[in-house]
């Protein structure tokens, strides 16, 4: 498990993570979504041991990260720009892994190689943006690590090779005790994918909770409504994050379960009522909006 | 345990692997410079094994030219800069940090791959160029060990630098940064260190150093660039003593040691930026550019030899200006920031006016410094005219007699008022660095008094102080002194019978060890005497008792009619000095460097009319000095009046009188002339102007700046004062 308490990080005049608390519990896929400039690739970086945090504490089972190269190695840390060594092959850099994870499966990795048509003999260098992204997931499978960190690491792969390699990260969690951390812009990707999120903004926390709980206590209404005061009563009754009105058909953006909405809003016996659950994009946008982060200031620049 | 340095091992040969191309250039430079040239070089090679001995240890740590060490020196910032430049990017410092590996380790890793990098080349070039010495021209076993020793000055030299290398990669956060900052930390100290002697010399009138002060010599061990250039030149001629390598590996101890807790902490994030820490950049930039801005504003004036002070401050500021501009950019790339740190741009400007005026303005009265005369133990005294009048065998301590000069304590009180006189004429515009050109001064610039001193002729020179005080601190100070006032205080001095034994290089000899004399006259032909054993030592007996008893005035007043030179193995010089295979001695020493036999040469131990003890006995075994020059022994005279000379029409006489054969050639626009005269009354006439065989005690030279070439019918040629 890894325990973030108070978490900070400044860089000059930019207060890149603000007093992070959370969890990533074992066994679970975490995805960290955020917009850009959240924090993310900083809170990666900090746990995996690459930057030292400015103050709080970091512990990954119990142990702090920062130079413990002993909790170091259960954690393997895809940057968002993977970095190989310059003329080195995938045999090199196969090896240059296995020299400093105990753990590190060759077999595994050269089969893996074979199953995604990667040349063993040539430079990595030379290979496409998303085979090296390919590359870089497989180093990090094959590590044999608890903590799989990825920042970015989705984008640039092809559909079949993304589905592919959630199939891997998959059996890797059936097979091993494994839990991917996984930071990303595409929403819709974590959305099948991940177990549980972390929503960063401006350096922030907002949430952190199973993707399940998540959707469970926000919902989207959608109503018509005739009576303007029955109206009023339903918005004042609920938690309502964002509104919009198409003509008569009201859109709520709601917090709560989506039993208990829906029982609220047949109080005021609408003449259309659905209750529908929200996307992660949905949420995303919404949870930001609340955080001062609204997508209609981009329209309006 | 042993997967652990299993790992580590493959960590190295990884990190070499991958500086591939530096293990690459490492190999072809030293190759090409250190066994390719010394093929080439013992190809065209004829030198005996002293030569030999000399020649070879610098083909392997100098080579042609320099260009060996100037490569050691590339190659050892080359290879920490690469080594350790993925704290640089952002993406190595990711790759990198990540992964299971303590900081030190990686630093280890980088760090010693870094040295195999470019040793294992030199060293194996080392070895290759031995076996083509070995094989061109043999090897000694003193040769083998100089080549050792050069060898191990060639890795020490590189081990300096590489370490002040690595220590400035991580003060950086990109490697160009790196480079500047190890040019930085390799030069700065010698820099700082070597600046204040530069500023007093500018400054202060009084200013006198024979290379020696405190911070000249702590710039040779607390700079890389100092350590290196000694390791190097040291290593190289066999003077490899304990103090330098040990300095060296102190040196470098500390800069791994620093380099080590730096990178513990070194932020990754700071891969990017111009600087590891930014808080340190205003302090930095202050703290380089005074000492830059006032070392370039010397060097300029320096180099294009402008003398005095005037343009110091201007050329200073300017330079500081320049400095903060090139420091601000090289920290933010970007020219519209370069005004951004005003602050410490203002305040690197106010600490170098600071540092000049604290100069100009004298703020420490170090011109005008006398310490207490109680805090004074002795006073050493040098006026200038000594540097010609004695010549001192060589000593443990160069040229100059191992006592110092110092005076015994019951002189301090002359030499003391006399240096009063030196700082009253300081005060009234007449300072060592103007008295050579005092003729040019204008009137103004010296008080009435001096004024009237100068155009009553009176004769002025520069005179070395030096105070040694009862705390041991040695105080160096230059006046100008008065030929009276000096004269004056020399009838003292000279009264001390002690003082007469520390001056005199006749007493530094040992009269018994003597294996030839030489006498020299009017002539100025070493005629050896043929004297037995007891004779010689009978001799300088003789000569020591007249130089002890005759009076003061003698050596003031008279005049020179000849000289002894004496020659004697030199304790000194086997005792300090290396022998060389051919059974010669090399010393050297601070001053002067030594090659020979052995033995020491000391001339110029004058023979005074009164001197009766050696002249009796001189004449006693049948030698007598010529104290005029027979016309008829020479063949033709050529006369070389002075510039003022001619100006001032003072040889139109000797021109008058001399006949049709003599030949007057002029150049450079008549302001130098030469006078050839071949016919006997025009060599006689001529030799009638001749003024004396050697000056005394306290001459300058200036007196009779006029001279003659005499080429005797004998082949000989010498050349003499006259007075036009």
């Amino acid at each position: 498990m890894i325990e973030m308490k108070e978490l900070d990080k400044t860089f000059e005049d930019i207060h890149a993570v603000d007093h992070i608390t959370g969890t990533i519990r074992d066994g679970m896929v975490f995805g960290l979504i955020g917009s850009n400039g959240a924090g993310k690739s900083t809170l990666l970086r900090m746990i995996s041991g690459v930057i030292r945090p400015d103050g709080g504490e970091l512990l990954a089972d119990g142990k702090h990260v920062y130079e413990n190269p002993e909790i170091k190695s259960q954690i393997c840390y895809l940057s968002d720009a993977p970095y190989y060594f310059h003329n080195a092959d995938l045999r090199e850099m196969r090896d240059y892994y296995a020299a400093v994870y105990p753990s590190f499966n060759r077999k595994q990795f050269d089969s893996l190689a074979g199953i995604f048509h990667l040349d063993m003999k040539r430079r990595v260098n030379s290979f496409s943006k998303g085979m090296k992204k390919q590359v870089s997931i497989l180093l990090g499978l094959c590590a044999g690590t608890k903590y799989l960190l990825c920042d970015e690491t989705f984008d640039g792969l092809d559909p079949v090779v993304r589905q592919a390699v959630k199939s891997l990260i998959a059996a890797e969690m059936v097979s091993r005790d494994f839990t991917p951390v996984i930071a990303s812009h595409n929403l819709r990707e974590l959305e099948d994918f991940c177990d549980s999120i972390g929503l960063l903004h401006q350096g922030k926390l907002l949430l952190t909770e199973d993707i399940d709980q998540v959707r469970s206590r926000i919902c989207k209404l959608q109503c018509v409504i005739q009576d303007p005061l029955r109206e009023q009563e339903l918005l004042r009754s609920l938690p309502v994050i964002k509104s919009e009105r198409t003509g008569s058909l009201l859109t709520l953006t709601v917090r709560g379960e989506r039993e208990e909405v829906m029982h609220t809003a047949e109080a005021q016996a609408p003449l259309f009522l659905e209750v529908l659950p929200l996307t992660l994009e949905e949420i995303f946008i919404s949870e930001t909006e609340v955080a001062g982060y609204d997508i209609k200031d981009f329209f309006l620049l | 345990m042993t997967s652990k340095i299993s790992s580590y091992f493959k960590l190295i040969l990884s990190d070499i692997r991958h500086r591939g191309w530096l293990a690459a250039l490492s190999c072809i430079t030293l190759f090409l410079l250190m066994p390719v040239y010394t093929m080439l070089y013992f190809s065209a090679y004829e030198a005996t094994a002293s030569d030999l001995l000399h020649d070879f240890p610098r083909l392997l740590n100098t080579g042609p030219a320099g260009y060996l060490s100037a490569a050691i020196a590339v190659l050892a910032v080359l290879s920490a800069l690469s080594g350790f430049s993925y704290i640089h990017s952002r993406e190595k410092t990711d790759f990198f940090h990540s992964l299971p590996v303590r900081r030190t380790m990686w630093f280890g890793t980088a760090w010693l791959s870094g040295v195999l990098v470019v040793l294992i080349p030199y060293l194996v070039c080392s070895i290759l160029t031995i076996a083509a010495e070995a094989v061109n021209k043999g090897m000694t076993a003193s040769l083998a060990g100089r080549s050792a020793e050069a060898v191990l000055g060639g890795v020490l030299a590189f081990f300096v630098l590489y370490n002040a290398g690595v220590f400035a990669v991580m003060l950086t956060g990109r490697t160009v940064t790196a480079l500047l900052a190890s040019l930085a930390v390799i030069v700065y100290p010698i820099l700082a260190l070597t600046l204040g002697s530069a500023m007093e010399n500018e400054f202060y009138d009084t200013f006198y150093s024979n290379g020696l002060t405190l911070p000249d010599k702590l710039a040779g061990y607390l700079s890389p660039a100092g350590l290196f250039s000694a390791l190097i030149e040291q290593s190289s001629s066999g003077r490899l003593g304990f103090v330098i390598p040990a300095a060296a590996l102190l040196m470098s101890a500390l800069f791994i040691a620093a380099a080590v807790l730096v990178y513990r902490i070194y932020p990754s994030e700071a891969a990017g930026a111009a600087l590891a820490f930014p808080v340190t950049g205003p302090i930095l930039k202050v703290l380089i550019c005074i000492p830059s801005a006032l070392f370039i504003s010397l060097i300029i004036q320096d180099l294009m030899m402008i003398y005095g002070n005037k343009w110091t401050p201007l050329l200073s500021i300017l330079a500081a200006l320049i400095i903060c501009a090139v420091i601000d950019f090289i920290y933010t790339m970007d020219l519209r920031l370069l005004i951004k740190s005003w602050k410490s741009s203002l305040l690197s400007i106010a600490g170098v006016l600071a540092v000049l005026c604290f100069f100009q303005f004298d703020l420490a009265g170090y011109d005008t410094y006398l310490p207490d005369e109680e805090d004074i133990e002795s006073i050493s005294f040098q006026p200038e005219p000594f540097l010609d009048y004695f010549c001192y065998p060589e000593s443990e301590h160069g040229m100059e007699p191992s006592s110092g000069y110092f005076a015994p304590e019951d002189m301090t009180e002359t030499l003391y008022a006399l240096a009063q006189t030196g700082i009253d004429n300081l005060e009234q515009g007449l300072n060592a660095k103007n008295v050579h050109d005092m003729e040019n001064i204008p009137d103004p610039m010296l008080s009435s008094a001096l004024a009237d001193k100068k155009d009553a002729g009176e004769e002025f020179f520069s005179a070395v102080f030096r105070y040694r005080l009862s705390d041991g601190r040695i105080i160096n100070r230059q006046y100008t002194l008065s030929y009276i006032d000096t004269a004056e205080a020399m009838k003292d001095l000279l009264g001390s019978r002690e003082y007469r034994e520390q001056l005199f290089p006749i007493f530094e000899v040992d009269i018994n060890s003597v294996s030839s004399i030489s006498l020299l006259d009017i002539y100025r032909t070493p005629e050896e005497l043929k004297l037995d054993k007891e004779q010689k030592t009978a001799l300088l007996n003789a000569y020591e008792t007249d130089v002890l008893n005759v009076s003061a005035d003698t050596f003031i007043n008279s005049e020179p009619l000849g000289e002894l030179e004496i020659t004697f193995p030199n304790p000194v010089l086997k005792g300090h000095g290396t022998l060389t295979d051919d059974g010669m001695v090399s010393y050297i020493t601070s001053g002067s460097a030594y090659y020979g036999d052995g033995n020491s040469i000391v001339p110029k131990l004058y023979l005074y009319p009164e001197y009766k003890n050696t002249l009796d006995l001189l004449g006693e075994y049948g030698y007598t000095l010529h104290t005029e020059i027979d016309p008829e022994s020479v063949s033709s005279i050529t006369v070389y009046p002075d510039a003022d000379t001619i100006e001032d029409n003072r040889c139109d006489n000797l021109i008058y009188r001399l006949s049709d054969t003599a030949v007057i050639n002029y150049e450079g626009f008549g302001s130098e002339m030469s006078i050839i005269a071949t016919a006997q009354d025009d060599i006689e006439l001529i030799l009638s102007y001749m003024e004396h065989y050697a000056g005394n005690i306290l001459d300058t030279g200036n007196r009779y700046p006029d001279s003659m070439e005499v080429q005797y019918k004998n082949g000989a040629t010498c050349s003499y004062s006259l007075k036009l």
